[in-house]
């Protein structure tokens, strides 16, 4: 086995090097902000519209550009599927996994069922990327009449609450598959019947990771007692306001890593 | 280089490395952010140092998680590659003690699907090796 070798890269600065757009020369400065405008103009600024839901995402990404990727396909059945991921680490090198995820989920034919595809995804990632990075996520089909399948490698599952208040989310874990990028796992496909009124809310880690100055994460049990009590509000709000009540949770820290939110509302 | 692992040989073929600060992000990352190549990272120069560069060709690597409660992609990625050094020896890793919280990370990364053998104590991954 050779040993690797240990050279640390150029330090960047001072401190997490946060501030990209201050520090540097002016053409560092212009090259950092034309990769963050190219990655705003590759992603979706507002949620497609699909028949019989309603959608609302936010995301923030914790540094200049964002390893978290949000999308959504037209897929040849003709349903809409979104997918929302994670690429290892976070900011620029980060940001090269989700564009190679992005390149791959709209220019190849593997928008079958959820756990098929992101088995298809996986593989190929497999080939393209260095064996220890690696992507999260979860791809999500919304069928009319209100049947929703998904499937997750290595991310949280979606959360569902129903009209009644009730939430629903598998407790064991055991739909998780692998990380993409390992290049052999087959995924399960999850299957749900939403009546209208009911929801579903997709996350990245970002989210319910995010620590306050004392180290303590937001947590899952905060991020589901949050949602349970968010029937009586429309899903814009209840996607803003998650955002505000991570905020509220840091008590001026910053996020340390990037996050998107994606809710959806079966409507008719 | 700050000591992250304790590392022992019980026997020739098993070593065993346990991690001895509950968050170990900084000897993953440089400046808050993640290496480009993991193996670059200090834990893994650590680890290497101290048991993957004289791992025995077979051999078995048992990794302790019982202090760790902050569990990183980065970390995960570090899990990856070990595995992979691992392997390309022939051997065996094996993961034990998972604190609560660790356990919830590594299982949203869907590690029980690649790592298949998860101890509840070191001794039972030790009996299980010696089986």
């Amino acid at each position: 086995m050779t040993p690797p070798g240990h050279n640390p890269p150029p330090a960047p600065g001072s401190g997490r090097f946060k501030s990209p757009f201050t520090d540097g020369t002016r053409d560092d400065r212009l090259a950092w902000a034309e990769l963050c405008n190219l990655q705003r103009r590759i992603l979706p600024q507002i949620p497609p519209a699909v028949p019989g839901y309603r959608l609302s995402f936010a995301y923030r990404p914790s540094f200049v550009v964002t390893g978290d990727y949000h999308d959504f396909f037209r897929r040849p059945d003709g349903h809409t599927a979104a997918f929302i991921g994670d690429g290892s680490g976070h900011g620029p090198a980060a940001s090269m996994l989700m564009a190679i995820m992005r390149t791959m989920l709209h220019t190849l034919d593997i928008h079958c069922e959820p756990g098929d595809t992101l088995s298809a995804a996986d593989s190929r990632f497999h080939r393209l990327i260095p064996p220890d990075l690696f992507m999260t996520g979860v791809y999500l089909v919304m069928r009319m009449g209100g049947q929703v399948s998904w499937a997750a490698a290595g991310h949280h599952p979606p959360l569902w609450l129903d009209r009644r208040g009730q939430l629903h989310t598998p407790d064991d874990l055991g739909p998780v598959g692998s990380v993409l990028g390992l290049g052999q796992e087959q995924y399960q496909t999850m299957n749900w019947q939403l009546e209208v009124g009911d929801r579903i809310l997709l996350f990245t880690d970002g989210l319910w990771d995010a620590r306050s100055h004392a180290g303590e994460p937001f947590g899952r049990e905060r991020l589901k007692e949050y949602f349970s009590g968010t029937l009586d509000h429309n899903l814009g709000d209840v996607v803003d306001g998650l955002v505000a009540r991570v905020t509220a949770h840091l008590r001026g820290a910053d996020f340390e890593d990037d996050f998107t939110i994606l809710g959806i509302e079966r409507v008719t | 280089m700050s000591t992250n692992l304790l590392c022992e040989a019980p026997t020739e073929t098993i070593r065993v490395a346990r991690f001895l600060r509950p968050d170990i992000r900084e000897a993953l990352n440089y400046y808050g952010h993640e290496f480009d190549d993991i193996a670059r990272s200090d834990l893994y120069q650590e680890l290497h140092a101290a048991v993957l560069g004289t791992f025995p060709e077979g051999g078995t690597l048992i990794l302790n998680f019982g202090l760790v409660e902050v569990l990183t992609s980065a970390f995960y990625r570090l899990l990856i590659r070990t595995l992979a050094d691992v392997r390309a020896k022939n051997g065996r890793l094996l993961l034990c003690c998972f604190t609560d919280h660790a356990h919830e990370a590594f299982m949203l990364m869907g590690g029980s699907r690649t790592f298949t053998q998860v101890y509840p104590t070191e001794a039972k991954a030790v009996s299980e090796v010696r089986k």
